[in-house]
């Protein structure tokens, strides 16, 4: 078993989770890369991927893990045969089910003048409207909200729960901009992904 | 995420960067922009435009790029921000091309052609371009009767893109900055048989009818020989879904069987194969480069390719190996061997009898018995299958009540199959597809008058009445949808006027049901005083057709004795068995082997 780290950046971004991993499915044929096919009347790549990413929201900190033997020069024939915005950046072998063992993730919101605003995010019962399946609904996410680091008037990190657990990025920024009436345009990058507090990246390679 | 992807449902779609996307050079001598007036899913799966655009991209200084016809939200953010049409690869505005070619595979298109003019700041009429403006220009199956478009397309191409494009695109690399515009028209018209231009054309109308198709007889180019014409080894992967999302091989051209009602059966005459080694190499090759895990063979009927057996004999173990499907699309029904499915998913079978006695199948020259449909059902059942489509069609020439009720009993006949022969414990699964037929140009059905409203919709109730009592799935086409595209395929110039209002009343996407909406046309029929029964009614065999500037190959002789045979009940065997000498042998064609067929492949 191999996981594999990868960026998904635009015009890749764009494309929503399964026709993403359908992209990615045929870029390991398209490398010829040796990948398990399951047993069965339907066989399909052993492939298993990170948490489903919004459309639109880019990332630098997307796992696959993939049943197959190491190969040489792996990383550089999937680049070789990615469509635009897709790079493969990092490659471990081991077994880890990464969708299982996420817990939470980092964000980079840019927008201009948000920044001012983002602490409101920290106060008790923090709550945010969003729509879902054509329904408004409220909900409290403070206890899903982790971190908030303030990097200038346009930019801050957030952590938030990611998983399981989950709380999506697009819908608190989106709030945050409703209720201060911004207008401004904006852009999300999932920059990491922990596990109970660790850094991915740092578990896979222990 | 983005506030345009938060407003744009598809915003991939407007992006470009798919796998396979040739460099483009900005600086080219010949800019080329392909577009198709569907959406880009539609327009994406389109095998000439993929040749075409590879073959462009191939040419020393010429490039090609793409656009598509976009949803609306994406036409209104476009509006807002001011922002013309621009191509997928490298956002250039289309007013900035040399040429913009639509490729036209489907009359319901049109509405989408002005869409896109207008988004893209082109002058929608002919008349109206100037120097500053790009040659609009259409090629695809639609183009052997473009009249309807006759004022808003600079020129025309009739035929196969392969050959003479590669000639055009050359002389106007020459002639750039010497000749102008109408120079450069009047050029093309006189050196190309294949090409039609409208405004030289001198075709006259009268009270709505044509009375002169002009001079010029425009003839359809034709490939000679698949194996040495220009295929690209590649198809652009995007990284979202296509309508037709897997490789895609072209095993041959042109159908043998003459099927009275099809006009792909009498345009894309002769038969001209792929030798089976031509064939693998490039499935191979396509499989590698576009990593797809699905790949289909696509002819007009597959079934009848001469060397498929040889061929699966390679594919199949390739395709285990390489754990890729397999798909054999189209197979006729006689030609249906339940062995060539075998090792892949039991998916669907696929029955096409058209109609539903043997009589009308005759007249239709649909060469299949109901023994032969019955004992391919058979089979199927007893390998596993459970699951049937059948494909019917109403108002065909010589109908009556007694076939109506044939399609009922053929169904319910192999309804019952399925109980003495299954071999699954799945319940059938069985639906019925009818669609009302269209007397298409250049088939022996021209002549023949579009079935009325009153007649298909009583009749299309009484058979969907009897298939619910049997629980059959019954499904059929809107009568409005198909006179639509009975005008459409039919009309000559007095009906452009008519489009271009319909498009201005809100018409758009008129291929996709749930957006077609036939009072916008009705209202602008009737505004431009046009006759629609004149257009969809039955023509005498003496009268001038609109599309009469075309010769496709195939003589007006043959189609009239084709009629002839039709109303005799006297079927017509196929090319491969019989040459009736339909014309294509005096371009050349069809000399040393009945129907062209390739002779390695035997
Ligand atoms: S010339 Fe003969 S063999 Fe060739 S397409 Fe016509 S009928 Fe068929």
């Amino acid at each position: 078993m191999l996981v594999i780290k990868y960026t998904k950046a635009y015009p890749a971004s764009y494309a929503g989770h399964t026709d993403t991993l359908r992209t990615i499915g045929r870029i390991f044929r398209r490398a010829g890369a040796n990948v398990e096919y399951s047993k069965g009347f339907n066989p399909h790549m052993e492939l298993y991927f990170s948490p489903a990413l919004p459309v639109g929201v880019q990332s630098t900190a997307e796992y696959l893990a993939v049943k197959m033997e190491m190969e040489d020069n792996l990383l550089d024939r999937l680049n070789q045969f990615s469509p635009n915005g897709l790079t493969f950046t990092h490659l471990w072998q081991k077994q880890a089910n990464v969708s299982a063992l996420v817990t939470s993730a980092t964000y980079r919101v840019s927008c201009k003048g948000l920044s001012q605003y983002a602490s409101q995010m920290l106060v008790d019962n923090y709550a945010i409207n969003y729509e879902e399946k054509g329904q408004q609904v409220t909900k409290v996410v403070r206890d899903k909200i982790y971190d908030l680091q303030v990097v200038d008037a346009d930019t801050f990190l957030v952590t938030l729960a990611c998983g399981n657990v989950n709380l999506r990025c697009d819908r608190l920024v989106n709030h945050l901009l409703a209720v201060n009436n911004l207008n401004a345009d904006y852009s999300i990058v999932k920059i990491q992904m922990q596990t109970n507090g660790t850094d991915m990246d740092a578990f896979l390679q222990s | 995420m983005t506030k345009f992807t938060d407003s744009i449902k598809k915003p991939y779609v407007y992006t470009g960067g798919e796998y396979g996307v040739p460099t483009i050079n900005t600086n080219a001598d010949v800019r080329f922009c392909m577009c198709v007036s569907d959406s880009y899913e539609v327009g994406m799966s389109n095998l000439g435009v993929r040749i075409l655009y590879y073959m462009f991209n191939s040419m020393q200084g010429v490039s090609c790029e793409r656009c598509f016809a976009p949803w609306q939200d994406y036409a209104n953010h476009l509006k807002s921000t001011n922002a013309p049409l621009c191509s997928l690869e490298t956002g250039t505005p289309l007013v900035n091309f040399d040429f913009v070619g639509f490729s036209m595979q489907f009359e319901m298109c049109y509405s989408n052609f002005f869409y896109m003019l207008e988004l893209a700041n082109i002058p929608v009429q002919t008349a109206q371009r100037t120097s500053d403006h790009p040659f609009v220009v259409a090629g695809g199956p639609c183009a052997v009767n473009l009249e309807p478009l006759y004022k808003y397309l600079d020129f025309v191409f009739v035929g196969e893109g392969e050959t003479v494009w590669t000639d055009i695109v050359n002389d106007y690399k020459r002639m750039k900055g010497n000749v102008d515009r109408q120079q450069f028209l009047q050029y093309l018209h006189q050196t190309y048989d294949c090409i039609y231009v409208p405004s030289l054309q001198g075709v006259e109308y009268q009270d709505g009818k044509v009375v002169s198709v002009g001079s010029k007889i425009v003839k359809r180019n034709v490939v000679a020989d698949l194996n040495q014409a220009f295929t690209p080894n590649t198809q652009l992967v995007s990284n979202v879904e296509l309508v037709h999302d897997r490789a895609v091989l072209e095993l041959f051209r042109g159908c043998a069987n003459g099927c009275r009602f099809c006009q792909a059966g009498f345009i894309y005459r002769p038969v001209r194969e792929r030798t089976v080694d031509n064939a693998f190499s490039l499935c191979t090759q396509l499989l590698q480069n576009t990593g797809y895990d699905e790949l289909s063979l696509n002819s007009l009927s597959t079934g009848d390719y001469s060397g498929l057996s040889q061929l699966l004999d390679k594919l199949l173990p390739y395709a285990k190996a390489n754990n890729v499907q397999l798909n054999l699309p189209s197979l006729r029904v006689d030609t249906f061997k339940g062995d060539y499915a075998s090792g892949n998913r039991k998916s669907s079978l696929t029955f096409a009898p058209e109609a539903g006695t043997q009589r009308l199948r005759d007249v239709i020259n649909k060469n299949v018995t109901e023994e032969e449909i019955l004992s391919a059902a058979a089979s199927a059942f007893m390998q596993g299958y459970s699951s049937v489509k059948l494909y019917f069609m109403m108002g065909l020439p010589t109908e009556t009540q007694e076939d109506i009720d044939g399609i009922y009993d053929l169904v319910v006949k192999i309804k019952s199959l399925y109980k003495k022969h299954k071999t699954s414990a799945k319940a059938l699964r069985i639906s019925v597809s009818c669609s009302t037929f269209i007397p298409k140009p250049f088939t022996p059905f021209q002549w023949e008058a579009f079935a009325s409203r009153d007649y298909v919709t009583r009749n299309q109730r009484y058979l969907a009445e009897k298939f619910r009592q049997k629980g059959i799935a019954f499904s059929y086409n809107d009568y409005d949808v198909s006179l639509m595209e009975a005008i459409l395929a039919r009309g000559g110039r007095q009906i452009a006027d008519a489009l271009y209002l319909a498009y201005q009343k809100g018409s758009l996407f008129d291929a996709w049901s749930e957006h077609f909406c036939w009072e916008n046309y009705r209202q602008a029929f009737e505004e431009t005083g046009v006759d629609i029964n004149a257009i969809v009614g039955k023509k005498g065999t003496s009268e001038l057709l609109p599309w009469d500037y075309v010769d496709v190959g195939v003589q007006k002789l043959h189609f009239l004795c084709e009629r002839n045979r039709a109303y005799a009940l006297q079927t017509t065997p196929t090319c491969n068995q019989l040459c009736r000498a339909c014309g294509l042998h005096k371009w050349g064609f069809c000399q040393t082997s009945h129907g062209n067929v390739s002779k390695e492949g035997k």
